[in-house]
């Protein structure tokens, strides 16, 4: 092949790709995220050499502006220039990098640091959904930063490694109960502490069942100084119906005396009397009848 | 049925032009004798004679409770008692009243003037006059100004006698006398 045909075919190359370029790209092919696989187009030849070898697919040319998926591409053929300027050239491909890489413009994450010390000639190739997650990550920069950004993109080992020390982080705080929960959180080894020792004033618990319906809880019973009060011998005064709810509230509460009575079980039977003798049936009517019984003694 | 009751009205008219006191019913003449003469009299005189006063003065009242009850076979303890218990407080020998122990027919007398012989002759007496029985009588007990004579036969009265004078209590001998003669 002559170089007159090789620039020629270079030449109908680099205009092919202009007017793709400035062609309005549809809509619906950019959504975020989506990766879109662009078949690979052979570009027709412009003249059909006798024995020109099978035509090479276009090299990669990354957008300037608008961001597309991220597309395997065949390697490029290998293509002698020796007298093209460098200006109309494309730009080159990313290092060894056999694959390009576009970026989402809406997604703003900062490349990590750590990605530097990584040569990216040593790194493997990862598939398709891992370097589109890398991708989502990365910022909207310019077509050159980009290239450069996306070899050194985060990589899904990364983002596991940020979730662990997010991890870690989180493990130093004490555990925080969830809100909708009422489990009692057991306190830390500080706080034992802290309640065993007197260091700290004990915090009441953070989570109290909440106050039950019904009849208020009765006050504490406070005792007073007679000292104090002048009052010694204080009798309560009872109360309407304070008898048949006595026993039961002092039971409730310890350290207040209460009476248990014992009843004894007394069952009536029909004997209970021993009768010695008949019982006096003489009853005189007259005064003549208890004389003449008195005289028969 | 009222209960009976006692008409004392005019039961005892004092003939001052006359000098003397007696009785509405009949012709009776009483003497006004003070107590302490009757007892001096039960303590010094013989008892026979201690008996056949009292006897005398008993007599006097069944014969007027007698009187006044009428149909005394007819009539109830408590008609009897009470016209004989009015008579013998007319006469001033204290308040009668009637025990039935049994069938031991006993008269209780309270603040009677004189006790002992004299006074078991005396309601013996009265009850034999009022009820026309030959009766015996015999000193139970006096205690605190109060007597029990049982009204009984003679042997029965014997007994008892004995019976008290053996230290037997006089409800005992009561008693025994009813299993005895039951």
């Amino acid at each position: 092949m002559s170089k007159s045909v090789t620039v020629s075919r270079l030449e109908s190359l680099l205009a092919r790709i202009r007017g793709r370029a400035a062609e309005p790209r549809p809509a619906a092919s950019s959504a975020p995220g989506v990766a879109h696989a662009v078949p690979a187009i052979a570009p027709p030849p412009a003249a059909p050499p006798p024995a020109a070898p099978p035509p090479a697919p276009a090299p990669p040319v990354a957008a300037p502006v608008v961001a597309r998926p991220v597309q395997r591409v065949e390697p490029p053929p290998t293509v002698i220039i020796d007298q093209i300027e460098e200006a109309t050239l494309p730009p080159p491909p990313m290092a060894s990098d056999d694959f390009a890489v576009d970026v989402d413009v809406h997604v703003s994450t900062p490349p990590p640091p750590r990605m530097d010390a990584v040569p990216s000639s040593n790194r493997e190739p990862s598939p398709s959904q891992e370097r589109l997650s890398g991708a989502q990550a990365l910022s909207t920069e310019p077509p050159a930063v980009m290239a450069d950004v996306a070899d050194e993109g985060p990589s899904l080992e990364h983002g596991e490694s940020l979730a662990d020390e997010d991890a870690l982080a989180g493990e130093e705080k004490p555990e925080e109960a969830p809100i909708s929960s009422r489990r009692p959180v057991a306190p830390p080894e500080e706080r034992l502490a802290e309640l065993a020792f007197g260091a700290g004033e004990p915090l009441p618990p953070r989570h109290t069942p909440p106050p039950k319906s019904g009849r208020l809880p009765a006050p504490p019973a406070t005792e007073f100084d007679g000292d104090v009060t002048g009052v010694r011998d204080a009798v309560a005064l009872p109360t309407a119906g304070a008898d048949a709810t006595r026993p039961a509230a002092q039971a409730s509460r310890p350290g207040v005396l209460a009476p248990q009575a014992v009843r004894p079980n007394l069952v009536s039977e029909p004997r209970v009397a021993d009768v010695i003798g008949d019982a006096q049936a003489f009853a005189p009517s007259t005064f003549f009848e208890l004389l003449d019984a008195s005289l028969a003694l | 049925m009222s209960a009976p009751s006692f008409k004392s009205a005019q039961a005892v008219r004092f003939d001052l032009p006359h000098g003397a006191v007696r009785a509405a019913s009949g012709d009776d003449r009483f003497v006004l004798v003070p107590t302490a003469a009757l007892i001096e009299l039960a303590r010094t005189a013989p008892a026979e004679a201690v008996a056949t006063l009292g006897r005398a003065i008993g007599a006097g009242v069944g014969r007027r409770a007698a009187a006044r009850i009428g149909e005394t076979k007819a009539s109830t303890l408590e008609e009897f008692i009470t016209q004989l218990a009015g008579e013998a407080a007319l006469a001033g020998v204290g308040v009668w009243s009637i025990e039935r122990w049994g069938r031991a027919l006993v008269v209780v007398v309270s603040e009677g003037p004189a006790g002992g012989p004299m006074l078991a002759a005396i309601v013996g007496s009265a009850v034999e006059a009022a009820s026309g029985r030959t009766v015996g009588s015999a000193l139970l007990s006096s205690d605190h100004g109060v007597a029990r004579v049982l009204i009984a036969s003679d042997r029965a009265v014997d007994r008892v006698r004995q019976w008290i004078g053996s230290g037997v209590s006089w409800g005992d001998a009561i008693a025994k006398l009813h299993g005895e003669g039951s």
